[in-house]
């Protein structure tokens, strides 16, 4: 896994909705709520698919299977996937 | 209060349960898409999730899977990491979860979240069910444990 460090300085519109996206709780701190703008702009520009993109798709997945698993045969599959570990 | 969990070592039955059933599970997974506290898995949850959704579902679903395991986890622990905590527990821990605990061990996590009392019964003190996880929360759960 990448790793960067950095010291950004911001002022004006921006300094101003950070601090509001932190004082409103939305995030518990102000690298949190960097980190999280990055991946969105890293979605919307195409670079990266978030785990909703994946969630959403394996739902459409598994719909368009047709096939329903009821809790049992869930607790069969999972006993089965242990077995052959 | 209880503290909230920062980090958190999720077993294949979360993402499984999670993704097919209305469940306590589901908030476990709904609780770190929205960052509230780090998923750590293995590559044994990577593949023994791929693997359930592409045996019963598709081979496409198999993939889905996998994607949303890797990008929920915020670290997916390597086997080559946990063999000197694998050969501590060998014997105290049932093979099928070795390498669960081993992850969770060398990680130093305190929360192991799953629904197998084969934990119960080896005493994994860092075990806890996810209606119990999502209490920690201060979420309300499904009566279900799982």
């Amino acid at each position: 896994m990448s790793e960067e460090k950095l010291l950004v300085r911001l002022s004006g519109t921006a300094a101003e909705v950070l601090n509001e996206l932190v004082r409103r709780g939305y995030f518990a701190t102000k690298s949190e709520a960097i980190r999280a703008g990055i991946l969105r702009l890293g979605e919307s520009f195409g670079l990266f698919k978030s785990s909703m993109y994946y969630w959403r798709e394996l739902d459409e997945e598994i719909k368009k299977t047709g096939k329903k698993m009821t809790h049992e045969e869930i607790l069969e599959a999972l006993k089965k996937l242990e077995q052959e570990a | 209060m209880s503290k909230k969990p920062e980090r958190a070592y999720l077993d294949s039955m979360v993402f499984i349960f999670g993704r097919l059933e209305e469940c306590n599970s589901r908030l476990v997974l709904f609780l770190a898409q929205l960052g509230e506290f780090e998923v750590v898995t293995s590559e044994l949850v990577l593949e023994e999730v791929e693997r359930f959704f592409r045996e019963n579902f598709s081979r496409e679903a198999g993939y889905l899977a996998r994607k949303y395991v890797e990008e929920l986890s915020f670290r997916i622990i390597k086997r080559s990491d946990i063999n000197a905590e694998k050969s501590l527990l060998r014997g105290k821990i049932k093979g099928k979860d070795l390498e669960n605990v081993a992850a969770v061990k060398h990680e130093n996590l305190n929360y192991l979240v799953a629904y197998d009392k084969d934990y119960d019964e080896a005493s994994v003190k860092e075990y806890i069910t996810p209606k119990d996880f999502v209490k920690l929360f201060n979420l309300k759960p499904y009566d279900k444990e799982y």
